[in-house]
């Protein structure tokens, strides 16, 4: 290769020549345009990279070795710029002997002389087929990756959405969640409200374990601290010590029987106050039928049950009054009989009598005389009999009234027992009376009230000794201070519940054969009323069937 | 006299008991006396007894149980009983125990010789209904 217009010495011309050809890049030199660029120098470079040898180059046109493929527009703006700048570059695509397609970075140049007149060009054109597909390769990487990152975010897209998704449900469980939680709460309160409303407490007990759990009302009613966890132990604390055994056997015959029977009970709460607890329950029993669990309410039902035992006494007290009303009835009845028996007897002679006198007119048979006689002193009797009871009634009156009055005086009571059983046997002539007396004493009394109470006393023996004709009056010193008046008779006798009753005002033994014995059923209430007015004691001692002893006693009159 | 109808008054007060018998026999009649069940039930068991005047309160019994026993025993069933009480409400209780009639103590002469002759007339037949 030499360069025809070198005028330089000959080594200087060996180097350039040997420079350009141990430069990587073709180096071709060419004529000028207006030659059609006819190949001057082609270097090693050139050879290698278009696979023409320099021989076959030289002289040629560089269109006609390496055939340009750019459009006609491009090449007359590059020429326009080589022409004005004396310099161009450029990437083009050219084809090399073999007819591949080689990609090349051209740099072409003007060579001018000395005087600046254009002699030719000289064009360095690398190779960057290989660069290119680096390029290109990292061009399709690029894209991969791109392409990847945009999957990349597509699927973080989708996956965002997702978890949005997801968020949002999860936001929508939340509230869900909070909603039914507040609804929980809700529901408690009300529950808590309804437990206090109803004063009522539930528990839960398990059996295994021994744990007790409350509900918060449990708390207020037993009154303990909110805080305070509670055990088995602090509840039988609280049930009222009379109560605690039967209230563990409940508990207990509920694990045995599987059923838990209600009950009521007693607690004592830490400020004292006590209250009644109405326990209701039930068993839970696991697949072998053994009693886990227990669970349960306690209701405060003080008030009721107050109320109820002050009901239940109010029940009582009116049951008493309409006892006494019953009571005082029958004594209007029974009065009414007494009163009329006297009166049907006094009105039966009176009607003989008058008979007696219409039949005499008319000189028919008449009544003995000896018959006047009895029937006019069986009147005075009656009547008598009559005053008597009307006594009675009055005595009852100024008893009712608080208007009776003692008329004292010093006497010998065995004396007025003498007397009385005398006028006693007048009228019942077939018994037998007795009197016990072993001193003389003197009493300060109504004379009169005491007799009143000592024919009481007679003639009750009398009346309820049917199948017996005997009577003991015993007078005997009681202690230091009194004296006692006794009646002993062996009649039919009081049970023990009637003796507690026949002091009082009405009281009738209550058998129906007993009601049919004459009287009004208040002598002994009378009598009894007499004797305490006296300072003195009455007392009974019976046995049904066996006969009765009744006592009186007065204070003895003091010596000095 | 023999012939006269012989009428048994029971009552545990003598007086009334003498004060009837006297009324009665003073009017052709033939009276016995008792006081309580047992003799009244033995007197009419030893005589021919007519008629049965009898209280209702007999100082250990009730004369209506009384007066139910004797209609329940065939040997007694047919003497007629007229009850005399002083008792108020003592008419339903006599009709019940099956009395034949009842006289209100006190009572007039004339009303007691009236039943006595209505009861002797009907027999048995009650003049209380039932």
């Amino acid at each position: 290769m030499a360069f025809r217009y070198i005028t330089e010495p000959e080594e200087r011309l060996r180097f350039a020549a040997i420079l350009a050809d141990n430069i990587a890049d073709a180096v071709i030199g060419t004529d000028t345009g207006e030659n059609n660029f006819r190949i001057l120098s082609w270097n090693r470079a050139a050879e290698n990279l278009y696979g023409w040898k320099t021989e076959e180059v030289i002289g040629k046109t560089a269109a006609e070795v390496v055939p340009s493929t750019m459009l006609p527009e491009v090449r007359k703006k590059m020429m326009a710029l080589l022409n004005e700048n004396g310099y161009w570059e450029g990437e083009v695509v050219q084809h090399n002997r073999d007819g591949r397609q080689i990609q090349i970075h051209a740099t072409v140049s003007l060579v001018k002389d000395d005087s600046g007149k254009v002699i030719g060009a000289v064009a360095v054109n690398r190779d960057v087929t290989g660069r290119k597909r680096i390029e290109e390769n990292i061009r399709q990487s690029e894209e991969k990756y791109r392409q990847l990152s945009e999957t990349l975010d597509e699927k973080v897209k989708i996956r965002t959405a997702q978890l949005n998704d997801l968020n949002s449900i999860l936001h929508e469980k939340n509230t869900s969640l909070a909603a039914a939680r507040s609804e929980l709460e809700a529901r408690n309160k009300q529950l808590n409200e309804a437990q206090q409303i109803a004063n009522l407490g539930s528990w839960e007990w398990n059996v295994e374990s021994g744990e007790l759990c409350w509900s918060d009302n449990m708390y207020r009613i037993f009154e303990f601290e909110p805080d305070e966890k509670i055990t088995f132990e602090k509840f039988t604390a609280a049930v009222h010590p009379e109560d605690r055994e039967r209230v563990l056997q409940s508990i207990g015959n509920g694990v045995i029987f599987n059923s838990f029977e209600e009950f009521y009970h007693r607690i004592t709460t830490p400020s004292g106050i006590p209250k009644i607890i109405f326990a209701r329950g039930e068993v839970i029993m696991n697949e072998k039928g053994k009693v886990v669990r227990m669970i349960g309410t306690g209701q405060d039902v003080t008030t009721q049950k107050t109320t109820e035992q002050q009901l239940i006494r109010q029940m009582e007290e009116l049951k008493k009054l309409s006892d006494s009303d019953i009571q005082k009835n029958n004594f209007i009845a029974m009065a009414s009989h007494e009163l009329k028996t006297p009166i049907t007897s006094i009105k039966g002679y009176v009607q003989l009598l008058l008979n007696a006198f219409e039949k005499e007119k008319n000189e028919e048979k008449v009544l003995p005389p000896l018959l006047v006689r009895s029937s006019l002193k069986s009147v005075d009797k009656q009547i008598s009999r009559l005053t008597r009871l009307i006594s009675e009634l009055l005595d009852l009156s100024k008893i009712e009234t608080g208007t009776l009055e003692l008329k004292k005086e010093e006497f010998m009571l065995n004396e007025l027992a003498i007397e009385t059983v005398e006028d006693i046997l007048y009228t019942n002539p077939k018994h037998q009376i007795n009197i016990f007396h072993d001193f003389h004493h003197t009493v300060f009394a109504d004379k009169d009230r005491v007799g009143q109470v000592m024919i009481n006393f007679l003639t009750n023996a009398i009346k309820y000794s049917p199948n017996s004709q005997k009577v003991n009056v015993y007078i005997q010193k009681i202690g230091e201070d009194e004296i006692g008046f006794r009646v002993e008779d062996f009649g039919i006798g009081i049970n023990e519940a009637e003796q507690q009753k026949i002091f009082e005002r009405f009281y009738r033994a209550g058998g129906k054969d007993e009601q049919t014995y004459p009287g009004f059923g208040i002598g002994l209430f009378i009598a009894n009323e007499f004797i305490q007015k006296h300072g003195g004691r009455m007392m009974v001692k019976s046995e049904k069937g066996k006969g009765s002893n009744f006592t009186f006693t007065l204070p003895l009159t003091k010596k000095d | 006299m023999n012939d006269s109808p012989l009428i048994l008054v029971t009552d545990d007060d003598p007086d009334i008991c003498i004060m009837t018998k006297m009324m009665l026999e003073i009017n052709n009649y033939r009276v016995l006396i008792a006081d309580d069940e047992d003799s009244t039930r033995k007197i009419l068991l030893e005589n021919k007894v007519d008629l049965l005047i009898m209280d209702m309160l007999l100082s250990g019994v009730d004369g209506t149980d009384v007066c139910r026993r004797l209609k329940a025993d065939p040997q007694t069933a047919a003497i007629p009983v007229i009850m005399f009480s002083a008792h108020p409400n003592a008419l339903e209780n006599c009709r019940d125990a099956g009395a034949n009639d009842f006289i209100s103590k006190p009572f007039e002469m004339t009303d007691m010789l009236e039943k006595i002759k209505v009861c002797l007339q009907k027999g048995s037949t009650s003049s209380l209904g039932r």
